[in-house]
Formats: C-alpha cells, sequence, structure tokens
C-alpha cells in the first residue's frame, strides 16, 4: 500500500523538483523552427529560424541556405512548412521568412491535411527588452546544432549567462562583417553551425535577440558567441511591414574628412602608430594643444591602432563635431577635446 | 504510521509541482543577484588593458614544444653537420634553444583585462596580453580614468606580467585564501578584452586545485583572450584566482586553443605572491633550460648526444653519452616525459637529476639556465672524463 502511495505520487507530481528554466525552455522549444535547404559547398545545408508573428513570420539570419528553391521549415510539432523569403538585410545580415503549408502526399499518392496555417496558427515571440539584461544573467539559445533533431525532436537548448553588451568588431570567412552595432555577448556557445538564426531568451522567457552567424572576434581572434538585440531586430520587421515610414537610421559614412588640422607621420619605420607630424597653426587642433609628436591613442574612448583607424572614425564625423582625443606625449596620457570644422 | 506518510505524500503530489516551479524560479533569480553584485563589487578592481604598436611575433611554433624531445630534437643521434665547401655548418647555425610560443594561435591586438593589485599602482596582468611586444601600453579603471602604463617584468612560465601606473589610492582587489577554494564552487570570470565601458562575464565551477604541478585553479568558467589576466571570482565577488593560458607544455601561448573549451586556469594568491616581488625588481621569469640534446632513436632511452656549453649540465660534468634517468624524482621514460615534469619550471630554479655515467647512476641539482645564457652544443664525449662521487639510490647527496 505504502509503495503504491509512492509510485503514485511519482507518476503524479512529474518533476518533483523544478530548477526554474521551465517557462525559457517551453517558450523556446515552441517557437523555434529548423530550417533545412540545399547543401552548397560550404554553406551546411540547415539553419534555425525564430517565429515573430502568430501566421507563421520567421526571423533567422542571412546564409546561403536562403537561397535554396525549396527552403523548408520544421515547427516544434514536427509540422513541414515551405518557407518564402520575404525580405533580407545585408547590412544586419537579418532575413524575414514567411511560412506557408506545403501539399503533402502519402504513400497512396493521396493528399495528406494541410498543418495549420494563417493568423493564430503559431505560437510567436513578442519583443522583449535586452537593455535590461545585466552581465551574468542567465540566458537560454535555442537551435540546431550540427542538426542533430530530426523528426518530431525538439530543438538543442543551451544555457549561460549574458556576458556583455558590446559593438561587433569581427571577420567571417577573412572578410569585415556588415553588422557592426551593438551585439549580446552571451557564454553559452553558439558559435556552431545550425544555431544562427534561433532565439535567446532569459530566465523568465522573454525574448531578448537573435543568435548571430559565425564570425571571429578582431579583438581576440576568437569565435564569438553573440546574439543581435531584439530591437535591431524589430526594427528589421518593422521595415518590411511599413516599408514608407521606415527611417534608415544606418549613420551614412562620408568620403570627406572634417578640417582637424592634424598632418600624420605616415613615412617611415613606424607607420603603424598615430603619430603627430605637424599641427596647422590656428586650426582645431592646434587650438585644443595638440601638439607635433603625441600619439594618438583614442577617439571618443575607442582605441585608434593605425593610421587607417584613424582616418576611418574621422570619415563619420561631421563639422561641429567635439571628439575626445587621448594622446601620449612624454609617456603622460593627455586628454583633449577637437572641435572640427568645414573641409578645406 | 503508514497513513501519516500517505498523508504527506498526497501533500507533496497535490502542492508539488505548481510550488516547486516558483521555488526553481525564485533560486535561479535568487542566483542572479548573487552574481550581480559579486560581479558590481570585482569590476571596481578588474582594469582595460590596451597596448598600441608591437606586432604578432614570427615563428610562433617549434616542433621543440611537441615533439618527441624538447630539450632539442636530432634525425639520428649524430652531430648535424652538412658539409658545405668543406667547411662545417652547424658553427653558423642559431642557437638550437630557443624559446618558443608553443601554439599557433595568432594573438589579435584588441584589449585586454588586469588586475588592481595594490593601491600604489601595480596591476597583475598576464604576460599573454604583452606576446605582441608593444611600445605603449595604458590602463583604463572602472570609473574611465586612463594612465600609461609601464610593463615592470612578466613571469613567462607562469604567464603572469606586472605594470604600473602612476595613481595613487587605488582600490585593490580582495583575495580568496588558496585552501578554502572547494571544488564545484560558482567561479565567475571577469575580462574586458570585448571593450566596451563594463567587464564581460563568464559564468561556471571550480573543476579541480592543485593542477598545472601544484599551480593553478581549473574552472568550466569560459576563459579566453577576452579575460586572460582578468580575475576569476567566488560568489562574494573575491578573486579566486587570476586567469591565464596554460597547457602541460612550455610556451607563452600553450594553453589559449583551449579558450571557450570549459578548461580554464587561473593562479591563486599564494603562486602570484610567490613571484611578485621579484617582478617587482624587474626581473623577468624565463623558460628553464638544461641545455642537452637527446638521441631521437627509442632504444636509446634518454641518451644525451649534446650538451651546449656553457649550460647548467655541462658545468655538473655531463656530457654526450651519459643517459638521464629520472628529474624531481620522475622515472623519466622519454625527451617529451621530461619537459613535462619541468614545464613549469622556470630558470633560475633547481631541478634534481639523476643521470647514468657508464655503470654508476648519480645525482645532481642544476639550476636552469634561460635559453640565451646556453653556448653552442658540444657533440663528442669528453675524451677524459671526469668521475663524480657515486651517490646512492634515496637521491642523498654525498656527505
Amino acid at each position: 500500500m505504502l509503495i503504491r502511495s509512492i509510485l503514485l505520487a511519482c507518476v503524479i507530481a512529474g518533476p518533483l523538483f523544478a530548477d526554474g528554466f521551465e517557462q525559457a525552455i517551453d517558450n523556446v522549444g515552441t517557437r523555434t523552427v529548423r530550417l533545412y535547404g540545399l547543401k552548397a559547398g560550404l554553406s551546411a545545408g540547415y539553419g534555425s529560424g525564430t517565429i515573430v508573428s502568430d501566421d507563421g513570420m520567421v526571423v533567422t539570419v542571412m546564409s546561403l541556405l536562403l537561397d535554396s528553391e525549396r527552403l523548408r521549415a520544421v515547427t516544434h510539432d514536427g509540422n513541414v512548412y515551405g518557407a518564402k523569403l520575404l525580405t533580407a538585410d545585408d547590412d544586419l545580415q537579418l532575413a524575414l521568412l514567411q511560412l506557408n503549408p506545403l501539399p503533402r502526399y502519402n504513400a497512396r499518392g493521396e493528399r495528406a491535411p494541410d498543418p495549420p496555417s494563417g493568423p493564430g496558427a503559431f505560437q510567436y515571440f513578442k519583443p522583449g527588452d535586452s537593455k535590461r539584461l545585466f552581465p551574468g544573467e542567465w540566458v537560454i539559445a535555442a537551435g540546431n546544432p550540427f542538426k542533430v533533431a530530426e523528426g518530431l525532436e525538439q530543438v538543442s537548448v543551451t544555457r549561460g549567462v549574458f556576458s556583455a553588451r558590446t559593438d561587433l568588431d569581427a571577420k567571417r570567412k577573412a572578410r569585415d562583417f556588415p553588422y557592426q552595432g551593438e551585439v549580446l555577448v552571451i557564454d553559452a556557445i553558439t558559435s556552431t553551425p545550425g544555431t544562427p538564426g534561433g532565439p535567446l531568451v532569459d530566465l523568465e522567457g522573454n525574448w531578448v535577440g537573435i543568435v548571430g552567424r559565425l564570425v571571429i572576434s578582431n579583438r581576440t581572434h576568437t569565435n564569438f558567441n553573440y546574439a543581435i538585440p531584439v530591437e535591431v531586430v524589430q526594427q528589421f520587421i518593422d521595415r518590411y511591414r511599413n516599408p514608407d515610414s521606415a527611417a534608415t537610421d544606418l549613420i551614412a559614412e562620408n568620403n570627406v574628412e572634417p578640417y582637424h588640422g592634424i598632418k600624420l607621420f605616415e613615412m617611415g619605420y613606424q607607420k603603424d602608430l598615430v603619430y603627430v607630424e605637424r599641427v596647422k597653426r590656428g586650426s582645431p587642433a592646434h587650438q585644443a594643444r595638440i601638439r607635433k609628436d603625441d600619439l594618438i591613442v583614442s577617439i571618443n574612448g575607442r582605441k585608434i591602432a593605425d593610421i587607417d583607424a584613424f582616418h576611418r572614425v574621422m570619415r563619420t564625423k561631421s563639422p561641429g563635431d567635439m571628439i575626445d582625443v587621448s594622446v601620449i606625449r612624454k609617456n603622460k596620457l593627455v586628454n583633449t577635446t577637437i572641435t572640427l570644422e568645414e573641409p578645406r | 504510521m503508514t497513513k501519516t506518510i500517505r498523508t504527506i505524500l498526497l501533500a507533496i503530489v497535490v502542492t508539488g509541482p505548481t510550488l516547486a516551479g516558483d521555488e526553481g524560479l525564485e533560486l535561479q533569480r535568487a542566483h542572479q543577484r548573487v552574481f550581480r553584485s559579486a560581479i558590481e563589487h570585482a569590476a571596481r578592481y578588474t582594469v582595460q588593458i590596451e597596448t598600441v604598436g608591437g606586432a604578432v611575433p614570427r615563428g610562433v611554433i617549434s616542433d621543440l614544444d611537441f615533439g618527441p624531445t624538447s630539450e632539442v630534437p636530432l634525425d639520428d643521434g649524430m652531430p648535424n653537420m652538412e658539409e658545405e665547401d668543406g667547411m662545417p655548418k652547424e658553427a653558423d647555425q642559431p642557437n638550437p634553444f630557443q624559446d618558443t610560443l608553443g601554439s599557433d594561435f595568432v594573438v589579435a591586438d584588441g584589449p585586454t583585462t588586469g588586475i588592481i593589485l595594490s593601491a600604489d599602482g601595480y596591476i597583475i596582468t598576464s604576460s599573454f596580453n604583452f606576446v605582441r611586444n608593444p611600445t605603449h601600453i595604458t590602463v583604463r579603471l572602472s570609473d574611465d580614468r586612463r594612465y600609461v602604463a609601464d610593463l615592470i617584468a612578466s613571469d613567462k612560465v607562469r604567464k603572469l606580467a606586472l605594470l604600473r601606473i602612476d595613481a595613487d589610492n587605488l582600490e585593490p582587489a580582495e583575495w580568496v585564501a588558496p585552501g578554502s577554494i572547494q571544488i564545484g564552487q560558482w567561479a565567475i570570470a571577469l575580462g574586458r578584452g570585448f571593450g566596451g565601458s563594463q567587464p564581460s562575464v563568464t559564468i561556471g565551477v571550480v573543476s579541480a586545485r592543485n593542477r598545472m604541478m601544484g599551480n593553478a585553479v581549473q574552472t568550466d568558467a569560459k576563459l579566453s583572450p577576452a579575460n586572460y589576466g582578468g580575475p576569476l571570482i567566488d560568489v562574494e565577488g573575491r578573486v579566486l584566482g587570476i586567469c591565464v593560458p596554460m597547457a602541460q607544455r612550455p610556451g607563452e601561448l600553450a594553453g589559449v586553443e583551449f579558450y571557450d573549451a570549459g578548461i580554464g586556469f587561473a593562479l591563486p594568491k599564494n603562486r602570484v605572491d610567490a613571484i611578485t616581488d621579484e617582478l617587482k625588481y624587474g626581473e623577468s621569469i624565463y623558460r628553464g633550460w638544461l641545455g642537452i640534446r637527446f638521441s631521437r632513436r627509442p632504444m636509446d632511452g634518454l641518451l644525451i648526444v649534446g650538451v651546449a656549453n656553457p649550460s647548467p649540465m655541462f658545468e655538473l660534468g655531463i656530457r654526450p653519452g651519459d643517459k638521464i634517468i629520472s628529474a624531481n624524482g620522475k622515472e623519466l621514460n622519454s625527451a617529451q616525459h621530461l619537459v613535462q615534469s619541468l614545464y613549469m619550471v622556470p630558470a633560475g630554479e633547481p631541478v634534481q637529476v639523476v643521470v647514468r655515467k657508464g655503470r654508476f647512476e648519480y645525482g645532481f641539482e642544476p639550476l636552469l639556465a634561460r635559453a640565451v645564457d646556453l653556448g653552442p652544443l658540444v657533440t663528442q664525449p669528453d675524451p677524459d672524463p671526469w668521475k663524480p662521487f657515486p651517490v646512492n639510490r634515496s637521491n642523498k647527496w654525498p656527505k
């Protein structure tokens, strides 16, 4: 009798101990799709996507996979849909897909009933708030790394913490990665084939980002585990939905450098270092007391490693901008502010 | 009795799932709160280091670090001489003993991480962060104040480096007593290597203690160039150790290949204390060498075919033809084995070796030397061999 009660208790109570991640795992489990397409060359032929509307819109990362004519998406309940590319953004490296039912036939050639589609057919993520994440908070990412999930199996889930928020400075296959905006760095390993495109959620299951493509960080030369913040993803979706009102908030890079009056030492042995060779009298730099032989090490808190970096940063500035410049002069760090002027 | 138990079980059945779910979520929220306060505390003594100038080192890899030998390979156990114009070529060859980086990892030039060691401006960090040999170093404190830093000295064996900035009244890190570190306790690694104004965070547990010849704490928190030189902290924000790349072989970059793999190492307080005085005097610590070359034929065992002159071994009378039997009390069966037992012993520190000369075995205690202090290889056996006193097998010195 006693044993029967214990057994009964176990059966009914199910998980007697819940560790607190149930909601998050349930959310990513039901709202992540596995993508399959043609395998071509180095592309893996599979990936992950995140459902963002109740009628089956899916956000994923750009990849060769999306060029497949027969792109398929499999939901958590094993239903197979066709996926049509709605739009993609090269700068964000994001793509938006629409899931549509595929006509399916069984072995006798009879058409099988379509899986649910249309408004209300899908469980989906509403955008959360990635700005509220604090380093050290739990995060859960989901996707189909190495396409280990098949058939009715759910996607793979990995747990880690949110590490940091930083701008992306990375390479992909030896070329600069186009997206250079803010990313959420995480300590779960998501730099695996098939994981990018899946969702990142916090402990409570709020959607905070999309796992980004495989890149190598320029700062550390290591594989980088990160997610594109949900705010950026949402902007991308909104731009598709209301193409007219879309505000292009990308910083236009001027081709002309505003006037500062600094001539750099561009010849010779240490040509990489940003040494000031001459400062034009009366120029903005002269007023800011920049001197000959100063070594410029940072502008607005960002490191200036070489002369290229100096010009690259300057081209993003406009006349009238004030920039904080740090220089090393006689082994002391000196900070000053230059007010840029019209190019001349 | 039975009835009581049944009632209790029933209670679990009814209230169990919902209550446990909320408790689980509360538990994880509590974890997050604890992590957060530890991180906020430790962020104050975690600094960002930026370097300018320097370059990726060349010749980063050498078979000396991996191959069956370390203290220098040889193809056939014969002197490596190629006759050219009637002149032996060996004299022109560079010193065969050279400190190498031990990995082909290409070091980036992004920011790195350090820990405030003392209120008067000493910063402890990893020598990994200066492999590019930069011309200028700056340190940014957590309150964004920036200073030019001097690299005082570095320990290339334990991968530590000491910086000095011209600042007072800094808030130094608080360290955990090494003896109280428990396997399985939370371990949080902080780094400034990804940029930004706050440290990046990775979390794991202490996986093992006394790794790397008793030097390091092992953790499964993800360590990488983003946090080498930074602190591994406990849930109270105190330093368990300073994160460094490490592997069981010499080389300043050895171990970087484990980055983000869940196998990371940190040096606790006592290992840092053991060398900071030396570093403060500006004395760097280098890889230690015996200065001997072994035969490559496996049947020869640890047969010496070349000894650098000068070198610690040459001065003690060891010559080609002798064999090494054991090092630091460990019986050896290959040259690789010898390297593995010495990779944490820097130049200047003693090693106990037992050497077979002819029919007898002798114990020696040479001080390892820096590669630059070793002379050219002597490959000829001594025509008039010096015969040291025989010692007994218990490694005791003769009276």
